[in-house]
């Protein structure tokens, strides 16, 4: 495995923009890893900064201090022209979901390989396989703002992994789920981590906490990210 | 803009968007085809106005020369004048001509009896008339009954043909006659013409050999020549297009404001943005997007703006109708358009219409996307 592959933190620190939160940041000094083939689990309180950290990691704010490494390159000091593109290679489970209500489950879809340079008919075909994979398969034609909570969860999911992405961020995937569905996603993760994508997923779902499929457990409090001694244990 | 793999899926979904808000997207088609429908009338009319009179005026003498006394115009002598103007270096074939003014039934009307004084066009598939018969302009054919056309109050002559709609410009109020007809109605005797044409060698010389041919002349001589009436007319047209244009400028700025308005669009469209950033587009996507949208809405409604315009100038009855509209009950006669005209008029409307419009949809889109993609997913909460 190449030294640097993967996504890491080097003391990174963020704060919002004029809302100095009482004097702190609300991520500060972070340094970890994620390496590529690894399903990373980071748990915390809500409110604690886990969706800040996977926008960041995203590429979606940039840091206050520090910076973010994507396989060696420093992505989060890369100027928007290269760090747009960039996010090609990124599939991201938003928290509010961020699903268009109007648009079908498959245009849905759609929206993250327009931009890339491949074929009508291999959109069709990927999204195709990503919807069976989801169980949304006889759902394709159907708005989104008309699937129930599950289901638009499953489809974000589905919007997040059909671009085949070498980083998935994944904000409560798998929130809203009965047992089935929740296992079946946490294999989507695990195929996706097989085929060599770094996962980190935050969560505080016991399932996931409790899952083989997470070789990394963290959790974020304080604005710090530690190794979780006890990942099972009430967080 | 549209190439390779990218660029065809690209289009399907500027058409999907376009669809998404229906409303919207129809009355920016509506305003665009009105606006366009505006301003192409009114440059259309203008530049045929002028394509037409130039047409008719590549068909006249170079060089017109009238006889005139203590009161007013006077007959020329033919005998003399051919031989004064025959003198004159580059002066060729001088025509005389038998024309005038005289009252007809509804006002003034032009009578001719020399072929001289017609257009080529105008003459084209016609009979020349005998004594007691009459050709008349498209002008004349409303006050015309039972083929009868009175002159003077005191010549009647029997209407056998009427000239050619598109020589409107020229035979509006124009009544061919037989020479005897003319000359008894006009009063010139035998022997003696309206005027003299003169068609020149080099006719940019028009200017110095008016000279000559004043001086050749036994008698006191007004000339006139086309290139000061084609000029007159041709900054008659101009102005009158430039003018209506000018009146167009708050519909160009009206719509711009509309564009702009909508283009820049709501909090949920730029989280709609935020999200395709977050999703992997680059702006140069968003923006190549949006402009596609633009063109996918405006191009129909340029096209049918322009055909609108096109039936109103060309085509009658829209055409009279037009006409009468802007040029405030005037009569118009039937107009033609060159290639080079039509090519201006298109680049004009680029000018004033699609340009403006474009811009506003691609800098608005700039403004709207050139923020860092979290900002711009906050814009408006997620259902």
């Amino acid at each position: 495995m190449e030294m640097n592959a993967g996504l890491a933190c080097l003391d990174l620190d963020f704060a919002w923009p004029g809302k100095p939160a009482a004097g702190r940041n609300v991520l500060t000094a972070i340094n970890a890893t994620f390496p590529p083939g690894t399903l990373t689990l980071i748990t915390g309180a809500t409110g604690a900064g886990k969706s800040t950290l996977l926008h960041l990691l995203a590429g979606l704010l940039r840091p206050t201090a520090g910076e973010i490494r994507a396989d060696g390159r420093p992505v989060s000091r890369w100027p928007a022209s290269h760090r747009d593109p960039w996010r090609r290679q990124v599939g991201i489970v938003f928290q509010h979901l961020a699903l268009i209500p109007d648009l079908s489950a498959a245009e849905n879809l759609l929206l993250a390989l327009l931009p890339r340079s491949i074929s009508w008919s291999r959109m069709q075909t990927d999204i195709r396989r990503q919807l069976m994979d989801a169980d949304l398969g006889e759902l394709a034609q159907t708005p989104a703002g008309e699937l129930s909570g599950g289901q638009r969860q499953r489809l974000a999911m589905a919007r997040a992994m059909v671009g085949a992405p070498r980083f998935l961020l994944a904000d409560e995937p798998t929130a809203f789920q009965d047992d089935a569905h929740a296992f079946a996603i946490i294999s989507q993760l695990q195929r996706a981590v097989a085929a060599g994508a770094v996962a980190v997923v935050c969560s505080q779902d016991p399932r996931l906490k409790a899952s083989t499929a997470v070789q990394h457990h963290y959790h974020l409090a304080s604005g710090r990210l530690l190794t979780d001694p006890d990942p099972q244990g009430p967080s | 803009m549209i190439s390779g793999k990218s660029g065809y899926p690209m289009l399907l979904w500027a058409a999907r968007e376009v669809l998404r808000l229906p409303g919207r997207n129809l009355l920016l088609l509506a305003c665009l085809a009105s606006l366009t429908f505006l301003v192409a009338t009114a440059l259309l009319l203008s530049q045929a106005l002028d394509r037409t009179w130039s047409r008719l005026m590549d068909q006249a003498p170079d060089l017109v020369v009238r006889r005139i006394d203590a009161g007013g115009w006077a007959p020329i002598p033919v005998a003399t004048a051919l031989a004064s103007a025959s003198t004159v270096p580059g002066a060729l074939s001088p025509t005389p001509r038998l024309w005038g003014v005289v009252p007809g039934p509804r006002g003034p009307v032009t009578v001719a009896a020399s072929t001289a004084a017609i257009p080529e066009d105008a003459l084209r598939g016609l009979t020349p008339p005998l004594r007691g018969q009459a050709v008349v302009g498209a002008g004349m054919a409303g006050f015309i009954q039972d083929d009868r056309l009175i002159l003077d109050g005191r010549m009647q002559l029997t209407v056998i043909g009427t000239f050619p709609p598109e020589t409107g410009l020229a035979t509006h109020d124009l009544v061919w006659m037989a020479p005897a007809d003319a000359r008894s109605l006009l009063g010139i005797p035998s022997g003696h013409a309206s005027d003299l044409a003169v068609t020149l060698f080099h006719p940019e010389e028009a200017e110095a050999i008016r000279a000559d041919l004043a001086a050749a002349f036994p008698w006191p001589v007004n000339i006139t020549g086309l290139r000061a009436d084609s000029w007159r007319h041709h900054v008659r047209a101009v102005r009158m297009g430039g003018m209506a244009v000018v009146a167009c400028v708050p519909a160009v700025l009206a719509m711009v404001l509309i564009v702009l308005g909508t283009a820049a669009g709501t909090g949920s469209r730029q989280s709609q943005w935020g999200l395709l950033k977050a999703l992997g587009w680059t702006t140069g996507d968003i923006v190549r997007l949006q402009v596609i949208q633009a063109a996918v809405v405006g191009l129909p409604a340029i096209i049918f703006g322009l055909a609108l315009a096109y039936a109103a100038v060309f085509h009658p009855p829209a055409a009279g109708i037009a006409a009468m509209w802007i040029t405030g009950g005037r009569h118009l006669p039937e107009l033609v358009l060159d290639h080079s005209g039509a090519a201006a008029i298109m680049l004009e409307i680029t000018a004033l219409v699609i340009l403006p419009y474009l811009m506003a949809v691609y800098l608005s889109t700039i403004k709207g996307v050139a923020r860092d993609p979290l900002h711009l997913l906050q814009e408006s909460p997620w259902k």
